[in-house]
């Protein structure tokens, strides 16, 4: 994971691997005629094993499967509700995929709401389908997100909070009241306190994590909180 | 694209908020954001930023007739564009409600109030006059275009300088700036807008709204007014109605602003312009140059 190369739009990718192991590409990176893979995006690569990706600020979310997003309600219709996650198209959620959900008993979403559900078929040539149930038929957390804030960061952040050997949210949890949070693939954060001002307190810090190294992560925190309890 | 749809927290939220007095970048109600203006390195361009919104101008200047009913006017002509750089939802080509309407409050300001001494821009009375175009590009939205654009074209007019001409019977010469030094431009004041977003049917007031709180506002007033408060627009939209009491109320805000935005803008075109004039030779580069360097 310590690889630090920076690639561009176009760039030939050397990349290293053990032999005998099969190569996998993620997102940013491509094979091109010549057997050379090459680079779709500005970004870092990174690399785990035999899997090799570019790490972007990217903002634009493509959906892709198993994959847990927070979406917003924008119209409903008998069957199936319209659902905006931030990709290109809307995506589709029947009013059936909640737990305990029957033609007859149909689950409580208006529109505007904000909706944590897992993405059922993530591809390129069709609409994303969306469900609010894991595969026992049970909710496991997911549907409606009642009251509290969302706002939209940049997808590789989205993925370094929810990444378990991020010790941010951890860290700073232990010394602030109690609060929910709820973080979708898709770039999109739902927070939840006790009061606005610690809201508004964890939609900065959130944002200026952003351009903090996960080795400065202690040390940001620490000023994090004695400027809110200046604010205080 | 279409634009991001607004969900009920986030609207729930900015008015809570407001109740507590509170907003999401910690700004106190009645505070603008940062101001920055950057000059570029030729006349009549810089960018200009409120907060994370920032809007580029550049001013160019051509030889046109002008028009029979005003034969001894120049022509000023400001035109916004709103390309997908700034937003998605922002499109190329067709003008959305919001580019008409943000294009119409720009001309209303500085046009009809005459910001521009535009009869000095005639060269001879019903057959060419100067034509003064400025272009404005939405760099990046994050709300308050209006405030952001109405700085920018009044920097971008004030940093232009303009070719001498001179006229004898009938020969018409334009002199390149190795010959002459170009001249200023002479505008007659400086109409500042200053925007107001209302929520809650007017019980709660912001000044210089972020996009967030455009899209969960009922309704906006803009004043424009220059800095002996003279007000050059008044523009209420949105459903909702308002007292007199709070229009006068944003009236005097406006006042105090306009004053420290005034001195702010006339203390960056001094430092510029005393930059220029030490520095002569930089006059051939591009915004292209400027922008590799930044």
């Amino acid at each position: 994971m310590l690889e630090s190369i920076v690639a561009l739009p176009g760039d030939e990718i050397e990349i290293r691997r053990k032999e005998g192991k099969e190569l996998v590409i993620g997102p940013g990176l491509r094979k091109d005629n010549q057997n050379t893979i090459v680079s779709m995006k500005c970004g870092l690569l990174k690399k785990k094993e035999n899997f090799f990706w570019l790490e972007s600020h990217q903002k634009r979310y493509v959906p892709s499967r198993n994959e847990y997003v927070i979406g917003i309600a924008v119209t409903k219709s008998a069957e199936t509700i319209k659902i905006d996650i931030g990709s290109s198209e809307y995506a589709s959620l029947s009013f059936l995929a909640f737990e305990n959900a029957t033609k007859r008993n149909k689950p409580n979403v208006e529109i505007g709401d904000l909706l944590y559900c897992r993405v059922l078929t993530g591809n390129k040539d069709m609409e994303p389908e969306l469900v609010c149930i894991d595969a026992a038929g049970k909710a496991s957390g997911l549907g409606v997100l009642k009251d509290g804030f969302m706002f939209k960061i940049n997808l590789e952040l989205a993925r370094r909070l929810l990444s378990g050997s991020n010790q941010f949210l951890r860290e700073l949890s232990k010394n602030i009241p109690p609060f929910e949070i709820t973080i979708g693939m898709n770039g999109r954060i739902w927070i939840k306190t006790s009061s606005c001002k610690q809201t508004i307190f964890l939609f900065q810090a959130i944002n200026q994590y952003s351009n903090v190294s996960e080795s400065d992560t202690e040390n940001f925190i620490k000023n994090l909180l004695k400027d809110y309890s200046d604010w205080e | 694209m279409r634009e991001v749809p607004l969900s009920l927290a986030e609207y729930d939220f900015v008015i809570k908020a407001l109740q507590d007095n509170l907003r999401l970048d910690r700004r106190s109600v009645y505070d603008i954001r940062d101001i920055k203006i950057n000059f570029l390195k030729t006349r009549g361009a810089c960018i200009v930023s409120i907060g994370n919104t920032q809007i580029s101008a550049q001013v160019s200047a051509d030889i046109v007739k002008p028009k029979d009913s005003r034969p001894n006017e120049g022509i000023l002509k400001i035109n916004l564009e709103l390309s997908p750089m700034g937003a998605q939802h922002f499109e190329v080509g067709k003008q959305s409600d919001q580019g008409v309407e943000l294009n119409r409050l720009l001309e209303k300001n500085l046009k009809q109030s005459r910001f521009l001494d535009i009869e000095t821009l005639c060269i001879r009375a019903g057959e060419k006059v100067w034509q003064i175009r400025i272009d404005l590009n939405v760099l990046n939205y994050e709300g308050n275009i209006l405030d952001c654009a109405n700085i920018a074209v009044i920097c971008a007019v004030s940093h232009f300088r303009l070719p001498e001409v001179s006229v004898t019977g009938d020969q018409i010469k334009i002199f390149t700036p190795e010959e002459r030094n170009p001249i200023p431009l002479i505008t007659i004041h400086m109409p500042i807008t200053l925007s107001f977003a209302f929520f809650d049917q007017g019980k709660y007031l912001v000044v210089d709204p972020t996009e967030l709180e455009e899209k969960c506002m009922d309704g906006k007033l803009v004043i424009g007014m220059n800095r002996h408060r003279e007000i050059c627009t008044m523009q209420l939209s949105g459903n909702m109605l308002l007292l007199k009491d709070q229009i006068k109320r944003c009236v005097d805000i406006t006042a105090n602003k306009v004053a420290k935005l005034t001195e702010f803008i006339q203390e960056e075109l001094n430092k510029t312009t005393s930059d220029l004039d030490q520095n002569q030779s930089v006059r051939t580069s591009s915004l292209a140059d400027k922008m590799s360097l930044t």
